[in-house]
């Protein structure tokens, strides 16, 4: 769509808002659009839309030429898409340890606990380890080599040792 | 490198082929480690150093096997099976104890 556009919609309207924001989304070729509806009645204004220009977005207190916004709004926020993965938290890589860990079948998940050691607490020998420690390798993307891997006997110590690897900090 | 840690390296070795060889063929995968894991099992006690390392290198040597001689295939009609490409490079990045033990 190249000119700006209003549409009102009521609840009963939305499917037509829908389709509306369908086609002017479509039109932003390589950037993408976040929509977040903070309301169910909803505004939508948007400003022509050209290539090189940014995707105009709508905020309560925005105030656009070409037409009044009503208090409730539909926010649209542009997000940039880089070729990365979501960034890495101490949570986040402890949640993914314990996931693939409880997958593993030699491990009882009830058991699992971030300090079970895995051959005293979780009678694992040493190859269960390494089939461990090759999960994890899988799991985050990176080598973790034979002499480091051998140390990593806890889920907080591999958890620990991502976190350095990656420069995770808190 | 200590005996126990080429075993470790062995291990891992033979499943990561496995893993490469045998990807997306879930049977294959299950069937394959679950082998590897019970022979290793099974040898896990054996405290002579000879011993030790001529199943060390047999291991090496299946895992060769497995990386030069098997390749995928999949039936794509009922007479013709479409071949999957063999990735040639090395996909370890540590080369450690390449060469044969004496």
């Amino acid at each position: 769509m190249r000119s700006g556009s209003l549409v009102h919609c009521g609840s009963g309207l939305r499917n037509m808002a829908a389709r509306i924001i369908g086609r002017c989304v479509r039109s932003l070729n390589y950037r993408s659009v976040y929509f977040n509806r903070i309301n169910t009645t909803a505004t939508l204004t948007a400003a022509p839309l050209t290539h090189d220009r940014t995707f105009s977005y709508l905020t309560n207190g925005h105030k656009s030429p070409l037409a009044q916004i009503s208090s409730s709004s539909f926010q649209v926020l542009q997000w940039r898409q880089y070729g990365d993965l979501p960034p890495l938290t101490l949570e986040t890589i402890h949640d993914r340890v314990l996931y693939v860990l409880k997958l593993y079948d030699k491990i009882n998940p009830e058991k699992l606990q971030a300090t079970s050691h895995f051959m005293k607490d979780l009678g694992l020998d040493s190859l269960d380890q390494v089939e461990i420690i090759m999960a994890m390798e899988d799991e985050f993307g990176f080598e973790i080599p034979d002499v480091e891997a051998e140390k990593l006997m806890t889920p907080q110590e591999i958890v620990q040792y991502i976190a350095d690897k990656k420069d995770v900090y808190e | 490198m200590g005996t126990r840690l080429k075993v470790l390296r062995v291990f891992k070795d033979l499943h990561k082929t496995r893993r490469h060889v045998f990807r997306d063929d879930d049977r294959a995968l299950t069937a394959a480690r679950l082998k590897i894991n019970e022979e290793f099992q099974k040898n896990k006690n054996e405290t002579s150093e000879e011993n030790i390392k001529e199943m060390l290198k047999v291991g090496r040597a299946v895992e060769t096997i497995l990386r030069e001689n098997v390749m995928q295939g999949e039936h794509v009609e009922q007479n013709k099976i479409l071949l999957r490409p063999a990735r040639v490079s090395c996909w370890t990045t540590q080369k450690q104890d390449v060469t044969l033990i004496h």
